[in-house]
């Protein structure tokens, strides 16, 4: 074999190993593909809505996409922690509601009071719109101060909101974890609650008068992409929840004993998980997300909205379910229930671009999980 | 591994062919200069009434397209679809507000791209807001109240009033208009029915009265959707009786849907206030093409303009009245 025969055989060789790496990694993400459907069905979407309305693919629709669905994201990720131990919370949307209303109150409240600190110290407190209307003092003065005391009331709702959502997650976590009571009736009732303290609280209104700086997280404070685009913070606090909880799911012993007591609870009590207080911890985590929630929907509405968690229930449980969190428990990943959160969120607002009416993108939608569930369904089957 | 691979390739075909059979159809509807984008807090049909004066004018007009979308009373989605509405090249937006507050957030997005913004039914505050089409819901209530007031014998009598939901501000201000007038008519008890605009709790809201009030003199009924609710409840009481019969309720029906039509032209309606929903859309279409055209609005406000049509001259007068005219529409 002379030099120029080796030469080729070498670059033959070259050109099959390099088909066979071509091929083997085509494989591999078909495999994946058929393993996470919802991936694939993302990927089609992705590429179809573009197709359909080039203004899909747009910077501001993104951010619209991202920043619009930030909250329920953030709603659906604790409810991923409940349904990967067989669980269901039921009040996650009406926990999210109650939570904005009484942190909005309290921000009102707070921001009340240290006006009234600066501009009437000492005197009985009196309301904004009183204190307009009090001799020497003026419209200025009254936004300066509230304007600087923007910062202690986002911290006091913050607080309030978290505070207020986690309450909710305990009490549903003794009683489902502790008492051994049936998660739909305790997430039912705390739902109804929830529901119910809203209405009494806000008498039916939404409560506006939050900080606007809380409204600009959402809308111009951010990181600039462009000279005219910003990526909000509100986006950068979800995607810092998944990945946080995502980690505390994957690599922690807590997440393990999760799957485990959601595979199988009797064989997790026999290698000495204490089962209560694992879903314990899960229910009180989908409280204290709901609440997170909550404070981002202030942020995303301008304004506490009692209205706000109504149509949220079905689509929280819908997406995260779309995305492979079994109901039955022990499987899932916080990865997998982005894609649902991702594949629902995209669908429906490219929808909008597509001006279908609400009725066609209702059938739209459900067609779309019920191919998704029986793809899920069908590789679960396969697998054995 | 088969069967999930066709499986896969029959979601990819669906979604191609799907995707085929919109892009033909979005090319066809491509390169229209004016795109008004209307935004709706709900699909019943009266909203449809409110903004059919855009589509019948936009039909004329070839350089004009509309595009709606419905938030599902959902004022999350609401901001979203008003977003796209305005990212997809929108001149103009109408919007009717499931949240008068929430939507602020998609009006300012709206006023950094330069976009018209009009809003329908609800009045928000808010600087971007160039026209408004609504309703004088004081008014109407005061009318309404006017024509209790006509019947009035100066002998004690039981009043119905059916009042919407009280987080609205069309309810709420029917209810004080009609007030401020039957308030005065001391000889009257007005008994409230709590409906939150549902004729279920409508219906359960006028059967517990009229056990307590079987001898009920007149009702106000402050939206017409529910007097299907008022008639079978007064049926099972055995009170339901046509204009002209002993016994007979007086009827004022504040609206002018269908169920308010029909009871109406049953003959057990006394005052019809007839308020012309379709003729808003028109009004919105005007404002919206004059601000496009850089022209100045005489007035940024429309109020429809209520008429009352009393229960012997329905029949007669039926042409007038939204719920006839578009009763192939309504009654889908």
């Amino acid at each position: 074999m002379n030099d120029t025969e080796i030469g080729r055989n070498r670059a033959e060789s070259q050109r099959h190993s390099s088909a066979r790496r071509w091929q083997g990694g085509a494989q591999r993400i078909l495999g994946a593909f058929i393993e996470n459907p919802v991936a694939l069905m993302l990927v089609a979407v992705w590429v179809m809505f573009p197709l359909l309305n080039r203004m899909f693919l747009t910077g501001n629709n993104i951010i619209t996409l991202l920043v619009a669905n930030a909250f329920f994201a953030v709603a659906a990720l604790g409810e991923t922690f409940v349904l990967m131990t067989g669980g269901i919370d039921l009040s996650v949307a009406q926990n999210l509601t109650c939570s904005s209303m009484v942190s909005a109150l309290a921000m009102i409240s707070y921001q009340r009071d240290a006006v009234n600190a600066v501009l009437n110290p000492g005197g009985k407190v009196l309301s904004l719109t009183e204190l307009a209307s009090t001799p020497g003092i003026t419209s200025q003065m009254i936004e300066s101060a509230v304007s600087g005391s923007a910062g202690g009331a986002i911290l006091v709702g913050s607080v309030v909101a978290v505070g207020m959502g986690l309450l909710f997650g305990i009490i549903n976590g003794a009683a489902v974890g502790m008492f051994k009571m049936s998660p739909f009736i305790v997430t039912l009732g705390t739902q109804l609650l929830a529901r119910g303290l809203s209405y009494v609280l806000s008498n039916g209104h939404s409560i506006s008068g939050t900080p606007r700086e809380l409204t600009n997280m959402s809308i111009s404070y951010g990181l600039p992409v462009t000279s005219q685009l910003v990526l909000p913070w509100v986006v950068f606090i979800m995607v810092a929840l998944f990945v946080v909880f995502g980690l505390l799911l994957e690599k922690t012993n807590w997440g393990r004993y999760i799957t485990l007591t959601g595979s199988n609870p009797e064989a997790a009590r026999y290698v000495g998980i204490r089962v209560p207080l694992v879903i314990f911890s899960v229910y009180a985590i989908a409280g204290l997300l709901a609440g997170i929630g909550s404070f981002m929907s202030i942020m995303c509405l301008g304004t506490a909205d009692p209205k706000v968690g109504d149509p949220l229930l079905l689509p929280i449980i819908g997406s995260v379910i779309l995305g492979g969190i079994s109901t039955s428990g022990g499987e899932g990943s916080v990865k997998k229930a982005a894609l649902g959160i991702l594949l629902f969120a995209t669908i429906i607002n490219g929808m909008t671009f597509l001006n279908l009416t609400l009725s066609f993108q209702q059938i739209i939608l459900g067609s779309i999980i019920i191919i998704g569930m029986s793809l899920i369904a069908r590789i679960g089957y396969r697998k054995g | 591994m088969i069967k999930a691979k066709s499986m896969l390739t029959a979601t990819l075909a669906l979604f191609v062919v799907g995707a085929g059979v919109l892009v033909v159809g979005h090319a066809k509807a491509a390169s229209k200069p004016v795109v008004i984008g209307i935004s709706t807090d709900a699909g019943y049909p009266a909203r449809g009434i409110e903004v059919i004066g855009i589509y019948e004018k936009a039909k004329s007009n070839p350089n004009v397209k509309v595009i709606e979308q419905n938030a599902d009373n959902d004022s999350s989605k609401q901001i979203q679809q008003v977003k796209s509405m305005v990212d997809q090249g929108a001149t103009a937006i109408v919007v009717c507000a499931v949240d008068m507050n929430a939507i602020k957030t998609a009006l300012d997005y709206a006023n950094q791209k330069h976009v018209i913004v009009t809003l329908y039914d609800r009045f928000v505050d808010h600087p971007a807001v160039k026209f408004v089409g609504g309703y004088d819901s004081y008014k109407d209530g005061l009318k309404s109240g006017e024509a209790i007031k006509g019947f009035n014998d100066g002998k004690p009598h039981v009043v119905f009033e059916l009042v919407g939901n009280l987080a609205d501000t069309n309810a709420l201000a029917r209810r004080d208009g009609f007030h401020k007038v039957i308030d005065g008519e001391k000889n009257l008890k007005v008994v409230q029915i709590q409906t939150d605009w549902s004729t279920d709790k409508a219906l359960a809201g006028m059967e517990n009265s009229l056990q307590k009030y079987p001898d009920v003199w007149a009702i106000f009924n402050a939206s017409s959707h529910m007097d299907g609710s008022i008639t079978t409840a007064l049926k099972e009481a055995g009170r339901l009786k046509k204009r002209g019969e002993p016994g007979h309720v007086i009827l004022v029906s504040l609206g002018g849907e269908p169920p308010g039509m029909q009871t109406a032209l049953d003959g057990y309606t006394d005052v019809f206030m007839v308020i012309p929903f379709d003729e808003m859309g028109a009004q919105i279409y005007d404002a919206i093409m004059k601000l496009a055209n850089n022209e100045s609005l005489s007035s940024n406000k429309y109020y429809c303009k209520t008429f009352p049509v009393m229960g012997s001259e329905v029949e007669k007068r039926k042409e007038e009245i939204f719920a006839w005219r578009y009763r192939d529409l309504l009654n889908k």
